[in-house]
């Protein structure tokens, strides 16, 4: 099943263009005339429906326009967003950056609270520390994010005092929102990381002979990390897009900007160029982002690479 | 070893207890309350949870208990639909693409990349805002979300046990395809779909609380978890347990879940814990 | 030693001095509050920062930041005092406003402010700018302006309109630069240029606008409490729509005013020693709801009458506002002249007169409680703009109506989808309320020519536009006024609206700061604004 890196880069080419066609096909598969459609929300006068019809020309053949669409967002004209009438490639780069520092403070913070918890539960199996970490674990997942979020508010910047609530800049800023989503995350690597750690722990003890000093179980240890390293990094991968979900909440109720609000408010007001524009960003992300994955999936494997031989 | 299953099987007990209790108030729910869940009384609005009120009232005077209870219907069946069209979808797609193989797989693998590369909720956003609010439709594109996350996972544990002797043996001894894939492939790997559909029903029910709390839910005054639970965001200063009942059932619910889905996956087979590891 | 003659010669001098030391001093400390960043935390965003597209309140309170307008409404009693302009006549018919405008104001991009100019801004109202905005509505019948040398502007109207004054004083109709716009074009919704205390240096979408001082500012109107620039030295005007964020925000200090606090929030944050909270009743119209003339079943004037007897604003007023405010019985706030509360005798809460009107009618009780009348169930369809107001009201309304038989449904839309639906005439209830200091309020609400605008009963009927139109025209107040409450007699006995409850705004402010003021709408004033260290 395991698949090479060229082999991957070759299966990630007609995804990309499988997002597109169906990126393109959002507003036309919408019922009613889709100049209208897009321009429902935007009170606009007979002049700029004309004009946007000018524009789009959405009397060509699909085949013309999808290739003229393809042709346009390679160069990063996305058209422009309905409300704002800003290009929607200068909206969304003013939102991603904010989100991309959200998405790794919370990757950060899951990996950190998953392996914490996750050791400590594989330590001592079975007992109440185990049973503790897990739940505590299973806590962040069964919540839903803007109730988590806000409980978060109030008892941390609201009653302890030790942490902003809203706004950019800083990392102070970011711990809240970004345990927030985090959070759901840790309860996944944790599970992970104690079973790993429990599959390598056991055959330490069964196939060597008992670990003499503190170098053995260095050794162990580290080798441990390492099995549970691929898992986690797969995780990672797989919920990506479960992450940017997770934005779409926090970024409202922290009041932050970024691609999860954006793409709110632009499926709200029905903003198609926009909503294009979020989508297309976003699918293309998460196939960049699983392509790497499989990179450092080979990386961290030894076995996988020697298999590819020299990259 | 027994010991750590039979640890295993009392949480999951537990979980299967709560579950079953949720279940049977969802069911039975609206017959047995007593008061109406709509039935607003604004003289006790805001009242903490007392003997009368085990739960306490909402900003309207709500018995947020029968909210709750009245609510478990209409959360759980969303979570469960939008299971029941991932399982539906899954099952159709991964059967044929796993069982056929060949272009047939390669073709229908590359949709599901497609269609894995949206993110869940922002499909699940599309949706409702095309077709509107409620809870149909939130259990729709919550359901077609999950799709290609069951399609994986079956078609990869079909390509597996395809090649088993039995089903070899099948194959050989002349079955036609259709007969061999129900019949033999089916059966052998609805262990850990199963398990999956379990966890999803967690994902569903916080999944539809948070496109609640974005406005696309059930129409007010219907009471749902999600719902209530956005709803009550307001007040946490001044009526705390306006949220904590449906949060802390939704929580209750969803860790229910969890335990039980996770013992499933122990007992039925712990080599599977990697093929259901998402 | 000094003599004692020497002494009493000096002491004159220095009482002076000891007199007018103390009379300087406040100018001394007044240079010490100077400076700082003020974050304000807002709840609804923005649509755009441009005065002649916008209908929200929310761009309103930014715009007055930044924009002068020709004069300015003392909230005190409501008079009409300089702006931009030192004084004005009108003429005998109502028709004509003379302005003599003030010299040496410029813009933030240094063009001089001149009649020109302010015809400019005038003119390009008129220009069908797409979305209909409020200025449009504000200025009424306007027909043209003539620049009379530099600093005279003449502005005629088709009709007499007499709340023209009290229309200039809003920021909508504030002075744009000429230059500026035609440099600019669709970039000057983004960063409109005026001549305010402050000016706009960057708008981040659903984030945050912020302003800066205007080092040249020195024509603040009489009215404010210091001359010269104002003292911040920034402003960040952030979007935080959740109401729990801003209560919580407010009382850690992450931000300096927070508005529009949740009722339920009041109480609690007033034992709070960090932050003060201003409450102000605003001129304009209270929360209202307006049923479809126009869309069955809200076209059966029994269905509408019963509406109006089945709707229990105490209980309004104590569950939704936690008694923060009262009900509304006239179709404008307390604050407004024309101000009449006749739906208390008029539509009084009854719910077995809303039955007997109901049964009287034809509509009898079903199997579920909801009335049906030849097969059709009493329905009503509610469409309501998402963070507009009303969340919380329209429960609490549909449990009452269905107490009487009545089934509202309600439907949430984002604002300019739920304008949209309105215009479309889709909706049996819909909703809208103003910050606004003139009764002529009242013609954007109910006449025909609304009709593509935001009046929201769809109502049509040709002696209301008449004695509206009368009524806008009127010079002498008293009889003025005396029509207004007749016309809202009138709206009353038809059932066209149904006023719940009075608009009250309340507004957190942290201990730090000093010197906020509201307008007569309750819009933030932050020139005078310091920050106490």
């Amino acid at each position: 099943m395991l698949v090479s890196l060229q082999q991957r880069l070759a299966l990630a080419i007609p995804v990309v263009f499988g997002v597109s066609v169906v990126v393109f096909a959002i507003v036309h598969l919408l019922p009613g005339d889709p100049v209208l459609v897009m321009l429902s929300g935007a009170n606009a006068t007979p002049e700029q429906v004309a004009e946007l019809r000018a524009q789009l020309r959405f009397d060509d053949p699909l085949v013309v326009q999808y290739l003229r669409f393809l042709r346009r967002a390679v160069v990063g004209d996305l058209g422009r967003s309905i409300f704002s009438k800003r290009p929607v490639f200068e909206e969304i780069a003013t939102q991603l950056p904010s989100t991309l520092e959200l998405a790794g403070a919370a990757i950060a913070i899951a990996v950190a609270a998953g392996l914490v918890l996750g050791i400590l539960a594989a330590l001592r199996p079975n007992s109440w520390l185990d049973r503790l970490a897990m739940l505590i674990a299973l806590g962040g997942v069964s919540m839903p994010s803007f109730w988590l979020g806000l409980l978060l508010i109030f008892g941390f910047s609201l009653e302890l005092g030790w942490l902003p609530a809203t706004g950019q800049g800083g990392w102070q800023r970011l711990i809240l929102p970004a345990a927030t989503i985090g959070l759901g995350y840790a309860a996944v690597v944790a599970r992970l990381v104690r079973s790993s750690f429990l599959e390598v722990l056991g055959h330490a003890y069964i196939g060597t002979a008992r670990a003499k000093g503190l170098a053995e179980r260095v050794v162990v240890l580290k080798h441990a990390l390492g099995n549970a390293l691929i898992p986690v990094v797969t995780i990672i991968g797989v919920q990506l897009g479960n992450l940017l979900a997770g934005t779409i909440i926090v970024e409202t109720v922290f009041s932050r900007r970024g691609m999860g609000r954006l793409a709110v408010t632009a499926v709200l007001d029905k903003d198609y160029p926009l909503i294009q524009g979020v989508v297309l960003v976003s699918a293309l992300g998460y196939v960049l982002v699983n392509l790497l994955v499989d990179v450092s999936y080979s990386l961290i494997d030894p076995r996988i690479r020697h298999r590819e031989g020299a990259a | 070893m027994t010991l750590r299953l039979l640890a295993r099987r009392k949480a999951a007990l537990l979980g299967a207890a709560v579950l079953g209790l949720v279940v049977v108030l969802a069911v039975a729910g609206p017959a047995i309350i007593r008061t109406d869940p709509l039935k607003m009384n604004p003289v006790l609005a805001l009242t903490p949870p007392n003997a009368e009120h085990p739960f306490g009232t909402d900003q309207y005077g709500r018995d947020v208990l029968t909210r709750v209870i009245a609510g478990a219907r209409l959360s759980l069946v969303t979570g469960l639909g939008a299971v029941v069209i991932a399982l539906a979808g899954g099952l159709g797609l991964g059967l044929v693409s796993g069982a056929a193989g060949g272009t047939v797989d390669l073709l229908v693998m590359r949709v599901v990349d497609v269609m894995m590369a949206f993110p869940s909720v922002l499909l699940a956003l599309v949706v409702v805002a095309v077709l509107g609010h409620g809870s149909t439709n939130v259990m729709v594109a919550v359901g077609v979300s999950l799709i290609p996350t069951f399609v994986r996972l079956i078609r990869g544990n079909v390509l597996v046990v395809r090649e088993q002797p039995y089903v070899e043996a099948a194959r050989a001894l002349g079955c036609r395809p259709r007969r061999v894939t129900l019949r033999h492939i089916l059966p052998n790997i609805i262990a850990p779909v199963i398990v999956l559909a379990t966890i999803a029903i967690a994902w569903s029910i916080i999944i539809g609380a948070s496109l609640s709390f974005l406005g696309l839910g059930p129409r007010p005054p219907i009471p749902e978890w999600g719902v209530d639970l956005s709803n009550g965001r307001n007040y946490l200063l001044r009526g705390w347990w306006i949220s904590a009942g449906p949060g802390i059932a939704i929580m209750t619910t969803v860790v229910a879940v969890n335990l039980v889905g996770d013992t499933l996956r122990d007992v039925l087979d712990p080599r599977l814990r990697s093929l259901t590891n998402l | 030693m000094p003599s004692r003659r020497l002494l009493r010669q000096l002491t004159p001098w220095l009482v002076l001095v000891t007199v007018l030391g103390g009379v300087a001093m406040p100018r001394l400390t007044v240079a010490a509050k100077a400076g700082g960043r003020l974050v304000f935390a807002a709840r609804q965003d923005i649509d755009t920062l441009d005065p002649h597209i916008t209908n929200r309140a929310a761009t309103r309170k930014i715009l007055l930041q930044f924009l002068d307008t020709l004069v300015v409404i003392d909230p005190k009693d409501g008079s009409v005092k300089p702006g931009l302009a030192e004084k004005w006549d009108v003429s005998p018919d109502g028709k004509t406003y003379t302005f003599h405008l003030r010299k040496n104001v410029k813009f933030h991009d240094g063009t001089p402010f001149d009649a020109a100019a302010m015809k400019f801004t005038f003119d390009r109202i008129q220009t069908p700018l797409g979305a209909p905005g409020v200025a449009r509505s504000f200025i009424g019948p306007y027909e043209s302006s003539e620049a009379v040398g530099a600093s005279t502007l003449r502005v005629r109207f088709k009709q007499p309109y007499s709340p023209f004054l009290r229309m200039a004083a809003l920021a909508p109709l504030g002075a744009i630069s000429p230059t500026a716009m035609q440099k600019l074009g669709d970039q000057f919704a983004r960063k409109p240029v005026g001549t305010g205390p402050f000016m706009v240096k960057e708008w981040i979408n659903k984030e945050q606008v912020v302003l800066v001082k205007n080092p040249a500012y020195n024509w603040a109107p009489a009215l404010a409490e210091h001359q010269g620039p104002a003292y911040l030295d920034e402003i960040q005007w952030r979007f935080v729509l959740e109401a729990p964020t801003r209560t919580a925000i407010i009382q850690t200090g992450e931000v300096n005013v927070a508005e529009d606090l949740s009722y339920a929030d009041v109480a609690g944050l007033e034992k709070n020693p960090d932050v003060r909270i201003l409450r102000g009743v605003p001129a304009g119209t209270p929360w209202t709801i307006y049923p479809n003339v126009q869309r069955p079943p809200t076209n059966d004037l029994a269905v509408r009458r019963a509406l109006g007897y089945a709707i229990n604003r105490d209980a309004i007023v104590r569950v939704v506002f936690h008694n923060e405010s009262k009900p509304a019985w006239s179709l404008l706030q307390p604050t407004t002249p024309g101000y009449a509360p006749l739906a208390k005798e008029i539509l009084p809460y009854d719910p077995s007169r809303a039955k007997k009107t109901l049964d009287e009618a034809g509509w009898k009780p079903g199997a579920d409680g909801i009335r049906v009348k030849d097969g059709k169930r009493l329905e009503l369809l509610w469409i309501f703009g998402a963070n507009n107001g009303y969340e919380e009201m329209a429960p609490l309304i549909q449990a009452m109506a269905r107490e009487v038989g009545m089934d509202i449904q309600l439907r949430e839309q984002p604002r300019a989808q739920m304008e949209e639906a309105n215009r479309k005439s889709e909706h049996n209830i819909g909703e809208v309320n103003w910050w606004f200091p003139d009764p002529s309020i009242m013609t954007t609400n109910f006449h025909t020519k609304s009709l593509f605008g935001f009046n929201r009963p769809r109502l049509s009927n040709p002696e209301i536009d008449q004695q509206l139109d009368q009524a806008a025209a009127m010079t002498a107040e008293g009889p003025r006024m005396e029509l207004y409450k007749k016309i809202q007699r009138t709206l009353f006995e038809q059932a066209d609206a149904y006023p719940l409850v009075d608009q009250v705004t309340i507004v957190g402010v942290r201990k730090e700061v000093k010197g906020y003021r509201f307008n007569v709408v309750t819009f933030p004033i932050l020139y005078d604004v310091s920050l106490e260290k």
